[in-house]
Protein backbone atom coordinates (compact mmCIF):
# COMPACT_ATOMS: atom_id res chain seq x y z
CA UNK A 1 0.00 0.00 0.00
CA UNK A 2 1.37 3.52 -1.12
CA UNK A 3 1.38 6.82 1.41
CA UNK A 4 -0.79 8.31 -0.99
CA UNK A 5 -3.58 5.15 -0.84
CA UNK A 6 -2.95 5.32 3.35
CA UNK A 7 -3.12 9.33 3.90
CA UNK A 8 -6.41 9.42 2.26
CA UNK A 9 -7.77 6.23 4.13
CA UNK A 10 -6.33 7.03 7.44
CA UNK A 11 -9.37 8.52 9.03
CA UNK A 12 -11.33 5.87 8.29
CA UNK A 13 -8.90 3.17 10.13
CA UNK A 14 -9.06 5.14 13.34
CA UNK A 15 -12.71 4.67 13.29
CA UNK A 16 -12.46 1.06 12.46
CA UNK A 17 -14.31 1.67 9.23
CA UNK A 18 -11.39 -0.22 6.93
CA UNK A 19 -11.95 -3.78 6.40
CA UNK A 20 -9.45 -6.33 8.34
CA UNK A 21 -7.24 -6.90 5.49
CA UNK A 22 -6.75 -3.04 4.59
CA UNK A 23 -6.64 -2.87 8.51
CA UNK A 24 -3.59 -5.05 8.55
CA UNK A 25 -1.75 -3.32 5.68
CA UNK A 26 -2.45 0.05 6.86
CA UNK A 27 -1.02 -0.90 10.22
CA UNK A 28 2.28 -2.75 8.35
CA UNK A 29 2.88 0.38 6.55
CA UNK A 30 2.26 2.77 9.48
CA UNK A 31 5.51 0.71 11.29
CA UNK A 32 7.66 2.14 8.34
CA UNK A 33 6.39 5.37 6.97
CA UNK A 34 7.25 8.05 9.91
CA UNK A 35 5.21 10.46 7.56
CA UNK A 36 1.92 8.72 7.53
CA UNK A 37 2.36 7.22 10.94
CA UNK A 38 2.59 11.50 11.98
CA UNK A 39 -0.56 12.30 10.48
CA UNK A 40 -1.92 9.11 11.95
CA UNK A 41 -1.03 10.61 14.76
CA UNK A 42 -1.96 13.90 14.66
CA UNK A 43 -5.60 12.55 13.42
CA UNK A 44 -5.76 10.21 16.22
CA UNK A 45 -5.64 13.24 18.55
CA UNK A 46 -7.79 15.57 17.09
CA UNK A 47 -10.28 12.45 17.31
CA UNK A 48 -9.16 12.20 20.84
CA UNK A 49 -9.48 15.98 21.65
CA UNK A 50 -13.23 15.88 20.13
CA UNK A 51 -14.22 12.92 22.00
CA UNK A 52 -12.74 14.93 25.48
CA UNK A 53 -14.85 17.25 25.12
CA UNK A 54 -17.70 17.27 28.35
CA UNK A 55 -21.35 16.86 27.98
CA UNK A 56 -23.35 20.55 27.60
CA UNK A 57 -25.77 20.97 30.80
CA UNK A 58 -29.25 21.43 29.80
CA UNK A 59 -30.93 25.16 30.75
CA UNK A 60 -32.97 24.37 33.39
CA UNK A 61 -35.98 25.63 31.98
CA UNK A 62 -35.54 23.66 28.32
CA UNK A 63 -38.33 20.47 28.64
CA UNK A 64 -40.60 23.13 30.28
CA UNK A 65 -39.85 25.66 27.56
CA UNK A 66 -40.22 22.95 24.57
CA UNK A 67 -44.08 22.09 26.42
CA UNK A 68 -45.09 25.62 26.04
CA UNK A 69 -43.68 26.30 22.66
CA UNK A 70 -45.35 22.99 21.38
CA UNK A 71 -48.74 23.65 23.26
CA UNK A 72 -48.52 26.89 21.36
CA UNK A 73 -48.01 25.23 18.13
CA UNK A 74 -50.50 22.85 18.61
CA UNK A 75 -52.80 25.75 19.38
CA UNK A 76 -52.20 27.32 15.94
CA UNK A 77 -52.71 24.62 14.16
CA UNK A 78 -56.04 23.47 15.39
CA UNK A 79 -57.29 26.74 14.97
CA UNK A 80 -56.10 26.84 11.75
CA UNK A 81 -56.93 24.71 9.03
CA UNK A 82 -54.99 25.15 6.06
CA UNK A 83 -52.04 25.34 7.71
CA UNK A 84 -53.09 21.60 9.12
CA UNK A 85 -54.16 20.48 5.77
CA UNK A 86 -50.20 22.14 4.64
CA UNK A 87 -48.18 20.26 7.47
CA UNK A 88 -49.86 16.99 6.62
CA UNK A 89 -48.94 17.09 2.94
CA UNK A 90 -45.13 18.27 4.08
CA UNK A 91 -44.87 15.74 6.87
CA UNK A 92 -46.45 12.55 5.27
CA UNK A 93 -45.01 13.25 1.87
CA UNK A 94 -45.44 9.49 1.20
CA UNK A 95 -49.00 9.60 1.67
CA UNK A 96 -49.67 13.01 0.51
CA UNK A 97 -47.97 11.56 -3.11
CA UNK A 98 -50.45 8.32 -3.01
CA UNK A 99 -53.35 10.94 -2.15
CA UNK A 100 -52.56 12.88 -4.72
CA UNK A 101 -52.20 9.62 -7.30
CA UNK A 102 -55.69 8.22 -6.20
CA UNK A 103 -57.13 11.84 -6.54
CA UNK A 104 -55.89 12.59 -10.00
CA UNK A 105 -56.94 8.24 -11.02
CA UNK A 106 -59.84 9.30 -10.13
CA UNK A 107 -59.98 12.41 -12.11
CA UNK A 108 -58.96 10.69 -15.64
CA UNK A 109 -61.44 7.66 -14.98
CA UNK A 110 -64.15 10.76 -14.79
CA UNK A 111 -62.58 13.21 -17.75
CA UNK A 112 -62.65 9.69 -19.70
CA UNK A 113 -65.82 8.41 -19.26
CA UNK A 114 -67.17 11.79 -20.13
CA UNK A 115 -65.59 11.61 -22.98
CA UNK A 116 -67.02 8.90 -23.86
CA UNK A 117 -70.32 9.77 -23.25
CA UNK A 118 -69.56 13.04 -25.40
CA UNK A 119 -68.67 10.52 -28.26
CA UNK A 120 -71.55 8.38 -28.11
CA UNK A 121 -73.45 11.53 -28.03
CA UNK A 122 -72.09 12.81 -31.19
CA UNK A 123 -72.21 9.57 -33.08
CA UNK A 124 -76.05 9.54 -31.96
CA UNK A 125 -76.92 13.30 -33.35
CA UNK A 126 -74.77 12.38 -36.49
CA UNK A 127 -76.54 9.18 -37.19
CA UNK A 128 -79.78 11.60 -36.98
CA UNK A 129 -78.67 14.03 -39.25
CA UNK A 130 -77.43 11.60 -41.89
CA UNK A 131 -81.25 9.99 -41.54
CA UNK A 132 -82.57 13.31 -41.75
CA UNK A 133 -80.35 13.92 -44.75
CA UNK A 134 -81.49 10.57 -46.37
CA UNK A 135 -85.18 11.44 -45.85
CA UNK A 136 -84.39 14.88 -47.46
CA UNK A 137 -83.16 13.20 -50.42
CA UNK A 138 -86.11 11.25 -50.55
CA UNK A 139 -88.14 14.07 -50.88
CA UNK A 140 -89.72 14.18 -47.59
CA UNK A 141 -88.86 17.81 -46.08
CA UNK A 142 -88.85 16.40 -42.38
CA UNK A 143 -86.76 15.81 -39.93
CA UNK A 144 -88.34 12.64 -38.26
CA UNK A 145 -90.45 9.50 -38.45
CA UNK A 146 -93.69 11.48 -36.63
CA UNK A 147 -93.24 14.26 -39.34
CA UNK A 148 -92.92 11.89 -42.25
CA UNK A 149 -96.21 10.36 -41.15
CA UNK A 150 -97.93 13.58 -40.76
CA UNK A 151 -96.85 14.82 -43.92
CA UNK A 152 -97.94 11.98 -45.64
CA UNK A 153 -101.34 12.09 -43.71
CA UNK A 154 -101.46 15.78 -44.88
CA UNK A 155 -100.90 14.41 -48.37
CA UNK A 156 -103.57 11.81 -48.52
CA UNK A 157 -105.94 14.29 -47.15
CA UNK A 158 -105.36 16.51 -49.91
CA UNK A 159 -105.81 14.02 -52.70
CA UNK A 160 -109.10 12.42 -51.09
CA UNK B 1 -50.67 17.19 24.84
CA UNK B 2 -53.95 14.98 23.73
CA UNK B 3 -53.38 11.39 25.50
CA UNK B 4 -51.53 9.56 27.95
CA UNK B 5 -50.38 7.34 25.22
CA UNK B 6 -48.56 10.36 23.65
CA UNK B 7 -47.65 12.24 26.48
CA UNK B 8 -45.73 9.43 28.45
CA UNK B 9 -43.90 9.27 24.74
CA UNK B 10 -43.35 12.79 24.61
CA UNK B 11 -41.87 12.53 28.22
CA UNK B 12 -39.70 9.53 27.03
CA UNK B 13 -38.64 11.15 24.20
CA UNK B 14 -37.69 14.45 26.11
CA UNK B 15 -35.85 12.86 28.77
CA UNK B 16 -33.71 10.39 26.49
CA UNK B 17 -32.76 12.57 24.15
CA UNK B 18 -33.17 16.18 25.44
CA UNK B 19 -29.27 16.32 26.42
CA UNK B 20 -27.83 14.78 23.65
CA UNK B 21 -29.62 16.92 20.89
CA UNK B 22 -29.16 19.95 23.18
CA UNK B 23 -25.07 18.87 22.93
CA UNK B 24 -24.77 17.97 19.45
CA UNK B 25 -26.72 21.55 18.86
CA UNK B 26 -24.45 23.16 21.40
CA UNK B 27 -21.12 21.99 19.09
CA UNK B 28 -22.51 22.62 15.72
CA UNK B 29 -23.53 26.26 16.75
CA UNK B 30 -20.95 26.97 18.57
CA UNK B 31 -23.12 29.04 21.00
CA UNK B 32 -25.56 28.05 24.08
CA UNK B 33 -27.78 30.49 22.84
CA UNK B 34 -28.44 29.16 19.43
CA UNK B 35 -28.02 25.47 20.59
CA UNK B 36 -31.12 26.17 22.87
CA UNK B 37 -33.11 27.46 20.36
CA UNK B 38 -32.18 24.89 17.74
CA UNK B 39 -33.04 21.75 19.97
CA UNK B 40 -35.69 23.47 21.32
CA UNK B 41 -37.30 23.63 17.76
CA UNK B 42 -36.77 20.60 16.68
CA UNK B 43 -38.40 18.71 19.80
CA UNK B 44 -41.28 21.25 19.41
CA UNK B 45 -41.17 19.65 15.80
CA UNK B 46 -41.42 16.06 16.87
CA UNK B 47 -43.94 16.70 19.82
CA UNK B 48 -46.87 19.11 17.33
CA UNK B 49 -45.88 15.95 14.64
CA UNK B 50 -46.77 13.07 17.59
CA UNK B 51 -49.95 15.16 18.38
CA UNK B 52 -51.14 15.92 15.21
CA UNK B 53 -50.97 12.27 14.10
CA UNK B 54 -48.13 13.35 11.50
CA UNK B 55 -45.04 11.76 12.83
CA UNK B 56 -43.96 9.37 9.82
CA UNK B 57 -40.47 8.25 9.36
CA UNK B 58 -38.03 5.24 8.94
CA UNK B 59 -35.63 6.52 10.95
CA UNK B 60 -34.69 5.96 14.40
CA UNK B 61 -35.78 8.58 17.02
CA UNK B 62 -32.21 9.63 17.53
CA UNK B 63 -31.61 9.87 14.22
CA UNK B 64 -34.54 11.32 13.21
CA UNK B 65 -33.85 14.34 15.78
CA UNK B 66 -30.13 14.32 14.72
CA UNK B 67 -31.29 14.75 11.12
CA UNK B 68 -33.76 17.60 12.23
CA UNK B 69 -31.38 19.36 13.80
CA UNK B 70 -28.93 19.43 11.13
CA UNK B 71 -32.13 20.67 8.75
CA UNK B 72 -32.57 23.39 11.51
CA UNK B 73 -28.74 24.33 11.27
CA UNK B 74 -28.88 24.31 7.49
CA UNK B 75 -31.89 27.16 8.03
CA UNK B 76 -30.15 28.63 10.37
CA UNK B 77 -26.71 29.62 8.72
CA UNK B 78 -29.22 30.29 4.96
CA UNK B 79 -30.73 33.28 6.61
CA UNK B 80 -27.52 34.73 8.45
CA UNK B 81 -26.28 37.29 6.52
CA UNK B 82 -23.33 37.87 7.93
CA UNK B 83 -20.97 35.20 8.00
CA UNK B 84 -17.39 35.43 10.47
CA UNK B 85 -14.31 35.16 8.35
CA UNK B 86 -11.86 34.34 10.47
CA UNK B 87 -7.89 34.24 9.20
CA UNK B 88 -6.11 30.64 9.15
CA UNK B 89 -2.83 32.92 9.91
CA UNK B 90 -4.68 34.84 12.63
CA UNK B 91 -6.06 32.19 14.85
CA UNK B 92 -9.22 33.92 17.06
CA UNK B 93 -8.04 35.24 20.35
CA UNK B 94 -10.54 34.81 23.56
CA UNK B 95 -12.59 37.63 24.12
CA UNK B 96 -13.48 39.17 27.05
CA UNK B 97 -16.94 37.55 27.35
CA UNK B 98 -14.92 34.46 27.32
CA UNK B 99 -12.65 35.22 29.86
CA UNK B 100 -15.32 35.90 32.26
CA UNK B 101 -17.19 32.51 31.52
CA UNK B 102 -13.29 30.77 32.57
CA UNK B 103 -13.18 32.80 35.55
CA UNK B 104 -16.76 32.00 36.35
CA UNK B 105 -16.08 28.35 35.93
CA UNK B 106 -13.00 28.17 37.87
CA UNK B 107 -15.19 30.58 40.89
CA UNK B 108 -17.67 27.80 40.86
CA UNK B 109 -15.83 25.06 41.02
CA UNK B 110 -13.22 25.59 43.59
CA UNK B 111 -13.37 22.32 44.84
CA UNK B 112 -11.25 21.45 41.68
CA UNK B 113 -7.75 22.59 40.84
CA UNK B 114 -8.00 26.24 39.50
CA UNK B 115 -4.70 25.60 37.52
CA UNK B 116 -6.50 22.25 35.45
CA UNK B 117 -9.93 23.74 35.86
CA UNK B 118 -9.09 27.05 33.47
CA UNK B 119 -6.31 25.07 31.60
CA UNK B 120 -9.25 22.90 30.17
CA UNK B 121 -11.93 25.27 29.86
CA UNK B 122 -9.13 27.31 27.26
CA UNK B 123 -8.80 24.15 25.37
CA UNK B 124 -12.83 23.74 25.37
CA UNK B 125 -13.02 26.91 24.39
CA UNK B 126 -9.85 26.26 21.44
CA UNK B 127 -11.70 23.08 20.19
CA UNK B 128 -15.01 24.94 19.90
CA UNK B 129 -13.64 27.85 18.13
CA UNK B 130 -11.74 25.16 15.63
CA UNK B 131 -14.64 23.49 15.28
CA UNK B 132 -16.96 26.76 14.20
CA UNK B 133 -14.18 27.70 11.56
CA UNK B 134 -14.48 24.58 9.92
CA UNK B 135 -17.04 24.20 7.01
CA UNK B 136 -20.53 23.06 7.87
CA UNK B 137 -20.34 20.44 5.75
CA UNK B 138 -17.56 19.06 7.46
CA UNK B 139 -18.34 19.61 10.98
CA UNK B 140 -21.72 17.78 10.97
CA UNK B 141 -20.33 14.21 10.12
CA UNK B 142 -17.07 14.97 12.51
CA UNK B 143 -19.24 15.82 15.49
CA UNK B 144 -21.16 12.77 15.16
CA UNK B 145 -18.29 10.48 14.35
CA UNK B 146 -15.93 12.00 17.20
CA UNK B 147 -18.24 13.74 19.80
CA UNK B 148 -21.23 11.44 19.87
CA UNK B 149 -19.39 8.02 18.41
CA UNK B 150 -21.83 6.90 16.01
CA UNK B 151 -21.03 4.29 12.95
CA UNK B 152 -20.38 5.96 9.25
CA UNK B 153 -23.33 3.85 8.06
CA UNK B 154 -25.62 5.55 10.69
CA UNK B 155 -24.44 9.15 9.74
CA UNK B 156 -25.11 8.30 6.44
CA UNK B 157 -28.20 7.79 7.23
CA UNK B 158 -29.05 10.64 9.23
CA UNK B 159 -27.27 13.39 6.79
CA UNK B 160 -28.64 11.27 3.76
CA UNK B 161 -25.38 10.69 2.38
CA UNK B 162 -23.45 7.73 0.50
CA UNK B 163 -21.01 6.38 2.81
CA UNK B 164 -18.09 7.29 1.00
CA UNK B 165 -19.12 10.65 1.31
CA UNK B 166 -18.90 10.52 4.80
CA UNK B 167 -15.93 8.98 4.94
CA UNK B 168 -14.64 11.70 2.63
CA UNK B 169 -16.10 14.43 4.97
CA UNK B 170 -14.81 13.31 8.14
CA UNK B 171 -11.22 12.76 6.92
CA UNK B 172 -11.39 16.35 5.07
CA UNK B 173 -13.03 17.52 8.18
CA UNK B 174 -10.61 16.12 10.59
CA UNK B 175 -7.73 17.22 8.88
CA UNK B 176 -9.12 20.69 8.97
CA UNK B 177 -9.67 20.78 12.55
CA UNK B 178 -5.97 19.12 13.21
CA UNK B 179 -4.71 22.42 11.36
CA UNK B 180 -6.40 24.97 13.14
CA UNK B 181 -6.34 22.93 16.81
CA UNK B 182 -2.53 22.81 15.87
CA UNK B 183 -2.31 26.78 15.32
CA UNK B 184 -4.66 27.53 18.71
CA UNK B 185 -3.27 25.32 20.67
CA UNK B 186 0.83 26.13 19.56
CA UNK B 187 1.67 22.99 17.70
CA UNK B 188 2.68 22.48 14.13
CA UNK B 189 -0.02 20.14 12.46
CA UNK B 190 1.25 19.79 8.73
CA UNK B 191 -1.04 17.30 6.57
Amino acid sequence: MNCKKVKKILSSYIDREVDEKTAINIKEHLLECSGCKKQYEILLRTKKLLNSLPEVDLPPDFIEKVYQESDKRLQSISTNSLSFILNWFLVRKKKAFAFCLIVILFFGIYLIRSLQISQKQNIKSRNLLSAHLASVKKGAFCLNNKSIAFVSNEFSLNEE
Amino acid sequence: MKSNGKLSKVEEILNKYSKKVFNIAYYLTGNYQDAQDLSQEAFVKVITAINTGMFDTDLPMESYLYKLIKNLYIDILRKKTKTKIVSLENPATMTEQEKNEIAHALLSDLQNDPQIVIEKKIKEEKILSALEQIPADFRMPVILCDIEGFSYKEISKILKCSIGTVRSRIHRGRKYLSKILGELLGERNEL
